[in-house]
């Protein structure tokens, strides 16, 4: 990301997170710059965070305007193109065309193609001095200001573009605020309805059903990249930004939230008394015998694990291995052992992991004395075998006919028996299984 | 108290209920049409690493819609002293059945409205995984089940997190084994509320709240011990609830309703 957003020097405020940036007026309410900010602090980094952001006002106008007549705009990527949300007296320049919305509904999203830039700012404003490479480049976050110039990075148009086509400054709208012209002369009414369709409103109080949804936000967000470097022929002058965001600053640990989407629903869930049902799927087939009730069971096994059934003379048959038992941890959670497991402090970097051949199981509030992939469960048929990854602190081992910790081999799997308790670093978790003790064949 | 989250304004604190440590009234954010407060509930925290599959699940959970089960209407996490993870939901006033005071009929009847949100979230396609008295809630007299957001904090290989012993209660063995939640478990934990909500016994008593990994190892096998004096048609519903054989329990959580719903009337 390299776009850059010039705050202009003027009444009211200016927020930028990611590649999306907003413009405020004076009169713009507490909680609505505190709407705004946490908006593109969630999506502005999105490809498509200017499409999310957009959509997302555009429902809760739709809806009812909780701040009719405040000037705000907010501008944002939408792929290829950008996206824009005008509200109010305010008015935005691409470059070729002039958008701003109508006294009715009195606000208008737009998709556009910067030529090479966006202005934004308030309607009828006076035009303001746009500095080549200017100083009052904002990062991230949200400042004083009276509008902004946003500047995408394209590929071969240098900077120096913008300021050669507009050396005098930000043109002003013919018609002000109530009036939207293109080159064409052609009137472009905005439409009172959203640009993406509207999901069905279950209930009147559903944000998850009036709110369009942001995408997923996996990690807190960090400052956005910093700004593009100046072209060699036009040093940046070195001048003071006082209260200005400067590039290189410490990344927040910036929360996240996003209106919930609705999903494609599920299938309902198997009958009760389904004793394959969608709990066999995918399983690996071992041997295995099954009760009366049609319970799949360990080969050995006395009595049914799930209804208590007698398994006598039971013949012996392939089905869906069942969870072969649980780890229980010192603070209470159960971990169930279906599958290779890799245990420690960060085990989603394993590449077992990685590749979906084994399941992260991470030690929550592990000291350092657990590794970051610690140790290995891997299982074969009915048996389980644990394996030290060459941890410094050593994976130690109780075994449940034995009375004191002996630490395992590095690197070398051992079966690990219902019964016994394993130890890595300082973190204890007991194997516990409903079957009988098997061991893996060599 | 943080005094803002995200859009929200925070009223003052809520419930209690059952999940989530915290739990505040706020004000509908900036655009909404309902001017009715949220509830903000923190969830367990949840890792950088397992934030995408939570979320995943709690996008997943916010297409459910029944009358019987609070409605999901955002998710985040937080910073400084803000909850590190929350969902807000509607249905301000609803209160958990722990804490509520009411007659026997009063309780049936809320017992039956959580098991039919129980069955509405079965044909949508979910297992609860934790119903108890505290997720039992109850809103002007009518029984609702609280969202399932320990399935969205509890996320595989982990199969539950016990936080408090006596929420063992209604953890059938299959579940205990490893197994996820089904039907059948969720029927079973409806019995198990059931036998607290009237007669104030756990299934399990005495174990030791610092003790979880021995809690965990007892009910693995022990026989849940349903109180002596308990007795009569409500008590031979929560046996069948109970059954060791998940196929011989209440076909149905909506049937399991039907009975509680005839058995408050009677």
């Amino acid at each position: 990301m390299s776009e850059r957003v010039e705050v202009l020097i003027g009444p009211g405020t200016v927020i930028r997170w990611g590649r999306a940036a907003v413009w405020a007026g004076p009169t713009a309410s507490p909680a609505l710059l505190t709407f705004l900010h946490h908006s593109l602090r969630n999506v502005g980094s999105s490809a498509q965070g200017g499409r999310q952001v957009v959509d997302h006002i555009a429902r809760i106008l739709s809806a009812r305007d909780p701040e009719p007549g405040v000037p705000f705009a907010a501008v944002g990527p939408a792929g290829d193109e950008w996206a824009a949300i005008l509200h109010g007296p305010v008015q935005l320049w691409d470059g070729a065309r002039w958008v701003a919305p109508s006294p009715r509904p009195g606000w208008l999203p737009a998709s556009l193609t910067p030529q090479p830039a966006l202005c934004v700012g308030p309607a009828g404003s006076t035009a303001p001095h746009v500095l080549p490479n200017s100083p009052y480049d904002l990062a991230a976050g949200m400042v004083p200001g009276g509008g902004f110039i946003l500047v995408p990075e394209y590929a071969g148009v240098p900077r120096a573009t913008l300021d050669r086509r507009d050396p005098g400054g930000m043109p002003v709208a013919p018609g002000g605020a109530s009036g939207h012209q293109d080159p064409s002369g052609s009137p472009w009414e905005p439409s009172p309805a959203p640009l993406a369709a509207p999901a069905p409103v279950a209930s009147p109080t559903s944000v998850a059903a009036t709110m369009p949804a942001p995408l997923p936000v996996a990690a807190p967000l960090g400052l956005p990249a910093d700004p593009a470097p100046p072209a060699p022929s036009e040093p940046t002058p070195d001048l003071p930004t006082p209260g200005l965001p400067t590039p290189g600053l410490p990344t927040p640990a910036a929360p996240v939230h996003s209106a919930v989407p609705v999903a494609p629903s599920r299938p309902p869930l198997p009958p009760v008394g389904d004793a394959g049902g969608a709990e066999g799927a995918g399983r690996p087939l071992v041997p295995g015998v099954r009760c009366p009730s049609g319970h799949f069971n360990h080969p050995r096994a006395r009595r049914c694990a799930r209804c208590r059934a007698e398994l006598g003379g039971a013949p012996l048959t392939d089905g869906p291995r069942p969870p072969l038992g649980v780890l229980i941890a010192d603070d209470g959670t159960v971990y169930r052992v279906d599958g290779d497991l890799v245990i420690g402090a960060v085990p989603a970097v394993d590449p077992a992991v990685v590749a979906g051949q084994a399941t992260a199981l991470r030690l929550a509030g592990a000291s350092r004395s657990v590794a970051p992939t610690h140790a290995q469960l891997r299982v074969s048929d009915w048996a389980v075998l644990v394996t030290d990854r060459g941890s410094a602190a050593g994976t130690h081992i109780v075994r449940p006919d034995q009375s004191g910790w002996d630490r395992l081999p590095p690197f070398r799997p051992e079966p690990l028996l219902p019964g016994s308790h394993l130890a890595f670093g300082q973190r204890v978790v007991t194997f516990v299984s409903p079957w009988p003790a098997d061991v893996a064949p060599d | 108290m943080p005094t803002r989250l995200a859009e929200y304004r925070m009223v003052g604190p809520a419930g209690p209920f059952g999940n989530g440590s915290r739990a505040w009234l706020a004000e509908p954010p900036l655009g909404t049409t309902s001017d009715s407060p949220v509830v903000i509930v923190e969830l367990d925290a949840v890792g950088d690493d397992t934030w995408p599959a939570t979320q995943a699940l709690l996008h997943e959970l916010a297409s459910v819609s029944s009358a019987h089960v609070p409605r999901l209407l955002e998710s985040g996490r937080g910073e400084g002293n803000e909850p590190a993870t929350w969902i807000s939901r509607d249905r301000p006033a609803a209160r958990s059945l722990a804490t509520a005071v009411g007659d026997r009929r009063a309780a049936l009847r809320v017992l039956a409205g959580a098991a039919r949100g129980a069955h509405d979230l079965h044909e949508a396609g979910w297992a609860h995984g934790d119903i108890r008295l505290a997720t039992v809630l109850v809103d002007a007299g009518e029984g609702l089940l609280d969202l399932p957001t320990r399935l969205a904090s509890t996320v595989p290989p982990a199969v539950i997190q016990v936080v408090d012993p006596s929420d063992l209660d209604g953890v059938d063995s299959d579940r205990l084994w490893g197994a996820g939640p089904t039907r059948a478990s969720d029927i079973y934990a409806l019995g198990a509320a059931i036998h607290r909500a009237l007669t104030g016994a756990p299934l399990h008593p005495d174990l030791a709240a610092d003790q979880p990994v021995t809690a965990v190892q007892r009910v693995l096998v022990e026989v849940p011990r349903i109180t002596p004096t308990f007795g009569g048609p409500v008590a031979q519903l929560v046996r069948d609830c109970l059954d060791p054989d998940p196929a011989r329990r209440p076909p149905s959580a909506a049937h399991l309703a039907d009975q509680l719903d005839d058995l408050a009337v009677a």
